[in-house]
């Protein structure tokens, strides 16, 4: 049995790991999840307050963080909305969701103690 | 924001590669207009420091990253709904014709086949199997698996696969799938008057009949004729080229059947 078919037996117990194909597999949707954390915004929004921070981790290759947004917004974890900016033009904007929230709260305790990454 | 034409035209052709995988309408009218926006604020940053109209183009477009890639995400996230999208015509499909089949029927055959009693060389057979028959209205869909067994397998060559507990021998399995529309039924002749003196001589199973749309006749059905052929052809044991001849014609031994079963019914 692979390890994401394994039921989870109660709530305490981590998350599961997402498919192997699955773009949720590694640390890019953690990180635009904290990245939402601080506040909603657009996709180029999300990427200027990374490199702020001094994390290349979309360099090169912004567009990928679409896609990333785009499963965290079908799996709930965040929602989309347009929003007007001060230049007057409108930009769908991202924010997080309660459940993106305890999703997110969960994979923090679980790394935090030593777990795998989720 | 006015763009260079070539920028456009660049700009067009990265989202177009990038959207190939997705198929939803409203999902690619999302998405196109979230990488124009994208760029149009990098392109915007660019200016901002200091970078002429043409580099800050080059340089956002450059920033969007790979096409490709980008789309490889985009399958990985929108690709399964297509499935299950498909998963679902099909059932609606398979629901759609489940009510049709008037009648299932299962039969198992355990009687001598071959129709004259003279079975090649001496050697009678058993035609034994199993058979599931679906009546859509007037189509049918045929599903058989069969086997031959020879009463006295050591007379035949080659050797047929023996049954260790009662020293008997299997040949010409087969398994036969046939879907068969009204259309491609034989016209044979008069309907029969009586269904139950038929299935009584045993001749052709009731099943291969049916009958003309206009009631008065009955057809020999196109599946039984193909079996016939395939168990006639396909037989080894076959030898004698009269027989084969015989049953490899599948509308003459019904005639001939069938004027056996007229002769029949004049004798009683």
């Amino acid at each position: 049995m692979k390890a994401n078919d394994t039921p989870r037996k109660s709530r305490n117990d981590p998350p599961r790991l997402p498919r192997r194909n699955s773009p949720l597999r590694g640390g890019a949707p953690r990180l635009v999840l904290k990245l939402l954390r601080g506040g909603e915004g657009s996709g180029f929004a999300l990427i200027s307050r990374l490199e702020q921070r001094g994390c290349g981790f979309f360099r090169r290759q912004e567009a990928a963080i679409y896609p990333i947004l785009h499963y965290l917004e079908r799996k709930g974890l965040v929602r989309a909305c347009r929003r007007e900016g001060e230049d007057g033009r409108s930009r769908r904007c991202y924010r997080l969701t309660a459940k993106g929230k305890v999703r997110l709260e969960k994979s923090r305790d679980f790394t935090a103690s030593g777990g795998i990454e989720t | 924001m006015k763009l260079h034409y070539a920028t456009n035209l660049r700009l067009r052709a990265w989202i177009r590669v990038a959207l190939r995988p997705i198929r939803l309408p409203l999902t690619r009218m999302t998405l196109r207009r979230e990488f124009s926006d994208h760029f149009e604020d990098c392109r915007d940053a660019m200016l901002d420091k200091g970078l002429s109209e043409r580099e800050a183009d080059e340089e956002a477009l450059e920033l969007l990253g790979s096409a490709r890639e980008v789309g490889k995400l985009l399958k990985l996230v929108y690709r399964p709904k297509i499935y299950l999208i498909r998963a679902a015509i099909l059932l609606l499909a398979l629901l759609y014709l489940l009510p049709w089949p008037t009648r299932i029927n299962r039969q198992f055959y355990g009687q001598i086949y071959w129709m004259d009693g003279t079975p090649p060389e001496s050697v009678s057979f058993t035609l034994q199997g199993w058979k599931l028959d679906y009546l859509f209205k007037r189509d049918r869909l045929n599903l058989e698996l069969i086997w031959d067994r020879p009463e006295d397998g050591e007379k035949l060559f080659p050797p047929p696969l023996m049954d260790p507990q009662e020293m008997m021998g299997y040949e010409s399995s087969g398994l036969i799938f046939t879907y068969e529309p009204l259309f491609w039924g034989t016209y044979v002749g008069p309907a029969y008057p009586s269904e139950e003196l038929f299935e009584s001589t045993y001749m052709i199973p009731k099943s291969y009949l049916r009958l003309s749309p206009d009631g008065t006749s009955c057809m020999l059905s196109e599946s039984f004729a193909h079996n016939w052929y395939i168990l006639a052809s396909n037989n080894p044991n076959t030898k004698d080229d009269a027989l084969r001849t015989q049953y490899a014609d599948p509308l003459q031994s019904f005639i001939n059947a069938r004027e056996a079963w007229i002769n029949h019914l004049n004798d009683n």
